[in-house]
């Protein structure tokens, strides 16, 4: 797919924690409209660490990240809080207020474009909630809409956050590691379901895995990363799981 | 260098235990020396060597505790049965006093939250400021503000209400802040990420997370400032804490206990409702899923209904209280421009009426806090462990130790030190003060210790159990093992606390710094009574630094 615009680029994106953790090692990456892109590596190959880049959650030590034609290097305040809006993130842990319900974790997507301080569902307007309330019938749990978020499954939990990223009416989704919390079955399903939605709208999806396997069925171009590099970049067809096996296959040792 | 592997080892051959990098020597390694180490053991050594030498400078020996308690029981004798001469007035009084406290926990809630936000700041600046502020109103004792309050306005509620208000935002303040800290971050990522600006991200990222803790805060402070209202009372706020001292001043002990049989039901009253509340808030929510009927129409579960009815209540009451205690706007701003009048009569301080005896008085105060502190952690900590669930060796032993610890933590600090001055006789104020702190610290380390044995993780207790170890051994090292930084914060935290008590001491007239606070007070030499205060707060602050530090190792 390289006819359409390009959404994400980086440009050099480097990124260090401490003094020797590098993160990012000068990855150029260009990820274009539609596109459903797995980052596939072992855990510290700096996929996470890409993937907070594109939204300003982690600022770079050098480089340039354009995302949506907006330079998020630069980007901030307000600027960086539109940028957000246009992003919708998807996390492993969820992130949802378990102690609020279903749908105000769900309404907290359209922070984004209202003005002021919400608390409690009765201060959002009606369209917003009919809006989150359709987000939350596509993802299949209309019916526990008033119910406590912390008290639902892990897969659930998942779905949840999935309707909250879809009512900010993103243009392009990150999700990091969206299934590694859940059983095999329920990540199928709500690969599925994060798949299928992207595809449907027309959205263009980012989404880190660690599991070969899940990135060959799901996704169509896989960028493997390795101590922080690109060491692959093709189109899931061109693929099998042996050869991405090799990015997990620890180095030679090299003892000082 | 070759890895020698310890040849005993049995058959079948297990794979060489790796030998540490760059020392082939087998054996043990040292344990390395540490702060950590060295705080760990030096901590409880000096601590009891500076209590035995400090109950051995009071003059409090094992014949004199016994004599004490027997005289304790002798005045208890001659205060049944209890008598209440006016018992509408009592009630009317308890009832102030409770106004009182409800008052001055609402009026500190709304400062403390803009400071607890502000002290959870990744502004470096803003952080300090806010943490300055908070640790400035939790360090003045809440009757040394209630002193200046009285002179800034004259006696009456008002000034209970504004000190125990300002000494709350301390606590409070850094309660809220830490319940942020600790808030889920990744919560606040996500809604950040949805392009929310920060006042959003507070609302819809932090507060909703942080509200049973803070709600769970207030809820204890005002637990607290019911017992910090009955002590306000006697230096000029009026209500119940009035009524005891005049009674233990006509040697009415009978009256007294009246008074003090109220006084503690109401305090116990208030802690129930307390402990049930904050049981609710922090307590697992209903799970069961409410059928949308109406797609986006609210509907009224039981939850939703108790949240509202406790929000609006809560509200309702602390405006009955505001207007009980006179907190008008207008009376707030009479009391600002007051305490900007009272200031010039407290500062510069004036010591040379006290020049001589600051140096004895001061070594006798921290002499008092720490033979309190050492009696009553050697008799709150088995305390504590015996009336928490987890080590507790069955159910008698714990419902009776849970009895004894509720009894002693009931009964008002300014009873404890009346009680026992009463007994003593204000000669003996310093033993009197040292015994009545120590049963009031024992109270406060057992409680302490009993939560935290409550919350211990049960892992290592399981693995230590399946090691077949007997309880005892269970004890040390699972239990203990887990407890000790904290055994050390709680007991830095009990020293501080009797450091304080000595402002309650002086409202009696116990020890002799606390005889010629009182006297002071009286006399309205509020010059001199800043030049007692400062040095005492010092050494507050010195023992605070002390323990942040030692905290910090031990971690």
């Amino acid at each position: 797919m390289t006819g359409g615009l390009p959404v994400v680029e980086t440009r050099g994106l480097v990124k260090t924690f401490g003094d020797d953790v590098h993160a990012c090692a000068s990855i150029d990456l260009t990820v274009r409209q539609g596109e459903i892109v797995a980052l596939l590596g072992p855990s510290g190959s700096g996929k996470s660490t890409l993937l907070r880049h594109l939204n300003g959650l982690t600022r770079p030590d050098s480089g340039d990240i354009r995302v949506l034609g907006v330079d998020v290097v630069t980007a901030k305040g307000a600027a960086l809080r539109a940028l957000r809006r246009r992003v919708g993130v998807v996390f492993q842990q969820f992130n949802l207020v378990g102690r609020l319900t279903v749908m105000e974790n769900v309404l907290n997507g359209a922070l984004g474009r209202v003005r002021g301080p919400r608390y409690g569902i009765v201060t959002w307007p009606k369209s917003v909630r009919v809006e989150a309330f359709e987000h939350l019938d596509r993802v299949g749990l209309a019916d526990r809409a008033y119910q406590r978020a912390g008290s639902l499954s892990g897969g659930q939990q998942q779905r949840v956050a999935i309707a909250r990223a879809l009512l900010q009416r993103p243009e392009l989704v990150l999700a990091d590691e969206p299934v590694a919390s859940l059983d095999p079955e329920t990540a199928a399903s709500v690969m599925d379901l994060l798949v299928r939605v992207c595809r449907e709208d027309g959205l263009t999806m980012v989404c880190t895995l660690h599991q070969i396997e899940l990135a060959l069925q799901w996704t169509r171009r896989v960028v493997g990363l390795r101590r922080g590099e690109v060491r692959l970049d093709e189109p899931t067809g061109a693929l099998d799981a042996v050869r991405l096996r090799g990015l997990y296959l620890s180095d030679p040792v090299t003892v000082p | 260098m070759s890895p020698r592997a310890r040849s005993a080892a049995p058959s079948p051959p297990r794979p060489a235990p790796a030998s540490p990098p760059g020392r082939g020597v087998p054996g043990l390694p040292r344990v390395p020396r540490s702060g950590r180490r060295m705080a760990a053991w030096g901590f409880p050594l000096v601590f009891a060597v500076l209590g035995v030498v400090a109950l051995d400078h009071l003059g409090v020996g094992v014949g004199g505790l016994v004599a004490g308690f027997g005289e304790v029981v002798a005045l208890l004798a001659r205060a049944v049965p209890p008598t209440l001469a006016d018992p509408a007035t009592t009630f009317a009084h308890v009832l102030d006093t409770l106004w009182m406290a409800v008052a001055g926990t609402a009026l500190a809630t709304v400062p403390a939250a803009v400071l607890g936000v502000l002290a959870a700041s990744r502004i470096r600046t803003v952080r300090s400021a806010a943490l300055g502020v908070i640790v400035a109103c939790r360090a003045v004792p809440d009757v040394v503000f209630a002193v200046f309050f009285v002179a800034a306005i004259g006696i009456g509620p008002l000034p209970g209400v504004l000190a125990l208000g300002l000494h709350s935002v301390g606590m409070l303040g850094k309660l809220f802040a830490e319940a942020v800290e600790q808030a889920d971050t990744g919560v606040r990522e996500a809604v950040a990420g949805t392009g929310a600006g920060p006042a959003q991200r507070l609302l819809g990222g932090v507060l909703p997370q942080v509200a049973p803790s803070w709600v769970a805060a207030i809820l204890y402070r005002l637990d607290i400032n019911f017992r910090g209202s009955v002590l306000l009372g006697a230096v000029g706020a009026g209500g119940i804490g009035l009524d005891l001292k005049t009674a233990f001043g006509f040697t009415d002990y009978r009256e007294a206990t009246g008074v003090a049989l109220v006084t503690v039901a109401v305090v116990l009253l208030v802690e129930g409702v307390s402990v049930a509340l904050r049981g609710q808030l922090l307590g697992a929510g209903g799970a069961r899923a409410v059928p949308a009927v109406h797609a986006t129409r609210v509907p009224w579960t039981r939850g939703r209904f108790a949240t509202h009815l406790a929000g609006w209540g809560a509200l309702a009451l602390a405006a009955v209280a505001f207007w009980r205690v006179g907190a008008s706007p207008a009376a707030l701003a009479d009391a600002a421009a007051g305490s900007v009048r009272a200031l010039g009569d407290f500062f510069p301080p004036d010591f040379a009426p006290v020049a001589g005896l600051l140096g004895g008085g001061l070594l006798e105060t921290a002499a008092i806090a720490l033979g309190a502190t050492f009696l009553g952690t050697l008799a709150g900590v088995p305390l504590g462990l015996a009336a928490a669930r987890a080590v507790a060796p069955n159910d008698g032993v714990r419902l009776g130790a849970r009895t004894v610890l509720v009894g002693l933590r009931s009964i008002p600090d300014l009873l404890l030190v009346l009680v026992f001055v009463a007994a003593f006789g204000l000669m003996d104020g310093p033993v009197a003060g040292t015994l009545a702190l120590a049963v009031f610290t024992a109270a406060l380390v057992a409680k302490l210790v009993a939560d935290d044995a409550e919350e211990l993780r049960s892992g290592p207790r399981e693995a230590v159990l399946s090691a077949g170890a007997g309880p005892v051994q269970e004890l040390t090292v699972a239990v203990l093992g887990q407890l000790t930084p904290r055994l050390t914060a709680i007991t830095l935290y009990a020293l501080d606390v009797n450091l304080r008590a000595f402002f309650i001491l002086g409202i009696v007239g116990a020890g002799e710094l606390g005889y010629a606070l009182s006297q002071h007070i009286r006399a309205l030499n509020h010059d001199v009574v800043t030049a007692i205060v400062l040095p005492v707060f010092v050494l507050v602050l010195a023992v605070e630094a002390v323990s942040a530090r030692l905290r910090s190792v031990l971690r």
